[in-house]
C-alpha cells in the first residue's frame, strides 16, 4: 500500500512552465485519468512526475518521502511507465522486452539471473500472453504489444503505473480488454496498483469509475470524481465542442454515462 | 490476448512455452560454440597458409626457417584475432546505444583521429611504435572532443543526435587535419607511408604490439560485456531506459569510452580497417538476434574468423601484400547488400 502526494506541482521545459498549481493524491488500487486537449501539459506533468524532468516548483512525496533526490533506480522501482507505441530498432523477442522490466529490481552491473526470467515469464503467463514470449517484438499486432508493454511494467513490480494513452492505437474489442485489465490491476486484493492514465475519450474515465482530473489549455486543474464533474459544460470548455450525454445499462444493470461530441447541425 | 486463445494455453498447459524458451537458449549456446569452432578452424588454417606455405608436416618437423615464419605468423595472426574482435565488439555496442543498426565504431571520430595522430608521427619521422601511440592518442582525443562537445551544446536534451553530429564534425574535421598533413608531407618518403598507413595492413604489427593491444581488449571487452544488459535497455530509447531505472548518461559515457579504447588501440595497430565494425554485428544478429548477452560475445567471435580470413586472402591472393581496407570493403559491401536484402524479405 503506497500513497503519492502530488503538491503545487509546477512542470515545464527550461524555464517555460507548461502547467502550475497541480494537487492531487492517488492511493494504491486507485486509479485516475487524466483528460485535457493536446498541449494541455499531461505528457509534461508525466515527464516530471517520472523523473525525467526537474519539477519547476512544488513536490511530490511517495509515502512521505520527497522523491527530488531519488536516482533512477529508485524511480523504476515505484512508477513503471507505459509509453505509446512504439517500434523499436532491434527485434528484441517478446520475453526480453518484458525482462527489461525487471532492470530495477537488478544490481547495477548485472545481468538477469533466472530467476528474473522466471518472474518475466510469470508476468507473461499471468496476463494470458505467453505465447508471445519467443515471438520478435516488432512483428506483433498493436494490441500484442500494449500487453507486452503492460507485462514489462508490471516486471518492474512498481507501486504505481503511468500510463500515456493505453487505448490510443488499440481497435474496439482490445480498447475494452485493456481497460478491463487496468480495471482488475487496481482491483487485485494481494498486489494492487495505484495507476494514473491519460486518455482522450471521457467514455473511459465513466467506465473505469475511479477520480478523473481534467486539464484545461488555460491551465486549469479540476479534480473529482468521473460521474460528478464530467458534464457537457466541463467538456465543452475543454474541448471547444458541444457533447450529447446519454445512459447505458450494463448487462448486470448498472447504469453509466457516455458521451459522444456533436458536429452540429449543416 | 482473445479469449479463445487465453482459453486454450489454458487448456494445453502452462508450461507449454517453456520448451520453447529453452530451445532459443539452446540455440544460441549452439551458435557460440559453432562460432568459436569456426574460429579454431580458421586460425589453424591461417597459420599455415600464406606466400611461403607451411605444410602441417613441416610445421611440426621444427626446423628454425619454419620456426621463425611461425612465430611471425603467430603474432600476425593474434593481432588479426584481436582486431576483428575489438572493431566487431565495438560496433556492436555502438549500434545498441545509438538504436540504429547502421552506426560503425569510428562514428565519434576514433578512426579520423587515430588516422590524423599516425599521418603527424610519420610527419615528424617518430617511428613505428611512437606512431602508433599518437594514433592512439589522437583516436582517444577525437571522441573525447565529440563526446564533450555534445554535452556542452546540448544540455537540456542529452540526446543521441547531438553527440552523433558533433562526433560527424570531429571526424570531419580531423580528416581535413589529415589532408594537410599529407599536403605538407614530403611527397618521395612521408606521402606513400600515411597513404599506405591509412588503407590499413597487419604486415607491420610486432610482437611488441600485441601486448598493448590484449591490455585496450581486455579493459575494454570486459567493460562493454559488464554493461550488456544495460546496453539491451538503452536501445529501447533515451526516456524509456530512464523509467527502467537505467542511469542513461552514465551509461553512455561508459559504453563510449570502453568501445573507443577498442576502435582507437585496433586502427593504432592496424591502420583503417572499415566495415568490420558494421557488418559484423549484422551477421551476428541475424544468426542469435539482438539480445546483446548474446550478440556481443557472438559479433566478437564473428569479427575475429572474418578479419582472420579477410587478411589471410591479402597475404596470399597477390604477390605483394594488398591493404586490409581494400579487401574488408570489397567483400564486406556485397555482403551488407544481402543482409539488408534478407531482412527486407523477412520483414
Amino acid at each position: 500500500m503506497a500513497t503519492l502526494r502530488v503538491e503545487d506541482y509546477c512542470c515545464g521545459y527550461g524555464k517555460r512552465s507548461v502547467v502550475a498549481g497541480i494537487d492531487f493524491e492517488l492511493s494504491s488500487g486507485q486509479t485516475l485519468c487524466l483528460l485535457g486537449p493536446n498541449g494541455a501539459g499531461k505528457t509534461t506533468l508525466f515527464k516530471t512526475m517520472l523523473g525525467l524532468l526537474a519539477p519547476l516548483g512544488g513536490r511530490m512525496a511517495y509515502d512521505g518521502e520527497d522523491t527530488s533526490g531519488w536516482g533512477r533506480r529508485r524511480f523504476a522501482q515505484a512508477f513503471a511507465y507505459i509509453p505509446q507505441d512504439h517500434s523499436p530498432a532491434f527485434p528484441f523477442s517478446a520475453l526480453e522486452v518484458v525482462l527489461m522490466g525487471r532492470t530495477p529490481q537488478m544490481g547495477t552491473l548485472q545481468s538477469p539471473t533466472k530467476r528474473d526470467e522466471d518472474a518475466a515469464m510469470q508476468v507473461m503467463v499471468s496476463l494470458g500472453v505467453e505465447e508471445l514470449a519467443t515471438r520478435d517484438y516488432t512483428q506483433l499486432s498493436g494490441g500484442e504489444r500494449q500487453m507486452v508493454l503492460i507485462a514489462r511494467a508490471l516486471a518492474q513490480e512498481p507501486a504505481f503505473l503511468v500510463m500515456d494513452e493505453p487505448t490510443a492505437s488499440l481497435d474496439f474489442g482490445n480498447q475494452a480488454r485493456v481497460l478491463s485489465l487496468i480495471r482488475s490491476l487496481a482491483a487485485t486484493t494481494t498486489a494492487s496498483l495505484g495507476i494514473i492514465m491519460t486518455t482522450h475519450d471521457p467514455n473511459q474515465a465513466f467506465l473505469l469509475g475511479g477520480r478523473v482530473a481534467c486539464m484545461g489549455r488555460d491551465g486549469s486543474f479540476v479534480l473529482g470524481d468521473a460521474r460528478e464533474i464530467i458534464t457537457p459544460e466541463l467538456l465543452n470548455s475543454l474541448y471547444g465542442t458541444e457533447v450529447a450525454f446519454a445512459t447505458a445499462t450494463t448487462s448486470a444493470g448498472t447504469a453509466i454515462p457516455l458521451c459522444a461530441p456533436l458536429l452540429g447541425d449543416i | 490476448m482473445s479469449k479463445e486463445r487465453a482459453s486454450k494455453s489454458e487448456s494445453d498447459g502452462r508450461s507449454n512455452h517453456k520448451p520453447q524458451i529453452a530451445g532459443r537458449r539452446r540455440h544460441a549456446a549452439a551458435v557460440i560454440c559453432a562460432l568459436a569452432v569456426l574460429l579454431l578452424a580458421a586460425l589453424v588454417l591461417s597459420i599455415t597458409v600464406g606466400r611461403y606455405a607451411v605444410p602441417w608436416k613441416e610445421l611440426l618437423s621444427f626446423d628454425t626457417t619454419t620456426a621463425n615464419i611461425l612465430l611471425f605468423r603467430l603474432v600476425r595472426v593474434a593481432a588479426a584475432v584481436l582486431v576483428g574482435a575489438s572493431l566487431a565488439g565495438a560496433g556492436c555496442a555502438y549500434q545498441g546505444i545509438f538504436r540504429n543498426p547502421m552506426v560503425s565504431p569510428d562514428l565519434l571520430g576514433a578512426s579520423a583521429g587515430a588516422g590524423f595522430g599516425a599521418a603527424l608521427g610519420i610527419l615528424f619521422s617518430l617511428g613505428g611504435a611512437l606512431v602508433e601511440v599518437s594514433a592512439f592518442v589522437m583516436g582517444l582525443l577525437a571522441v573525447g572532443i565529440s563526446y564533450f562537445l555534445s554535452q556542452a551544446i546540448g544540455r537540456s536534451m542529452r540526446g543521441v543526435l547531438v553527440l552523433v553530429l558533433s562526433g560527424m564534425v570531429i571526424g570531419n574535421l580531423f580528416q581535413a587535419f589529415t589532408s594537410a598533413v599529407k599536403f605538407v608531407a614530403d611527397p618521395n618518403s612521408q606521402l606513400p607511408e600515411i597513404t599506405f598507413w591509412l588503407m590499413g595492413g597487419l604486415s607491420a604489427v610486432r610482437d611488441s604490439d600485441l601486448i598493448w593491444l590484449v591490455i585496450a581488449v581486455v579493459i575494454g571487452g570486459t567493460g562493454l560485456f559488464v554493461l550488456r544488459w544495460k546496453i539491451n535497455v538503452m536501445s529501447a530509447g533515451d526516456e524509456e531506459a530512464l523509467t527502467l531505472g537505467v542511469e542513461v548518461g552514465r551509461v553512455r559515457l561508459l559504453v563510449v569510452a570502453f568501445a573507443t579504447l577498442l576502435t582507437s588501440a585496433s586502427v593504432a595497430v592496424a591502420g583503417m580497417v572499415g566495415w568490420v565494425g558494421l557488418i559484423v554485428p549484422h551477421l551476428a544478429r541475424f544468426l542469435v538476434g539482438a539480445d546483446q548477452r548474446v550478440l556481443l560475445p557472438a559479433s566478437m567471435l564473428l569479427g575475429a574468423t572474418f578479419l582472420l580470413v579477410v587478411d589471410d586472402l591479402c597475404r596470399s591472393i597477390y604477390t605483394t601484400e594488398i591493404p586490409l581496407s581494400i579487401l574488408t570493403s570489397i567483400i564486406g559491401a556485397p555482403l551488407f547488400i544481402y543482409l539488408i536484402a534478407r531482412t527486407q524479405k523477412v520483414h
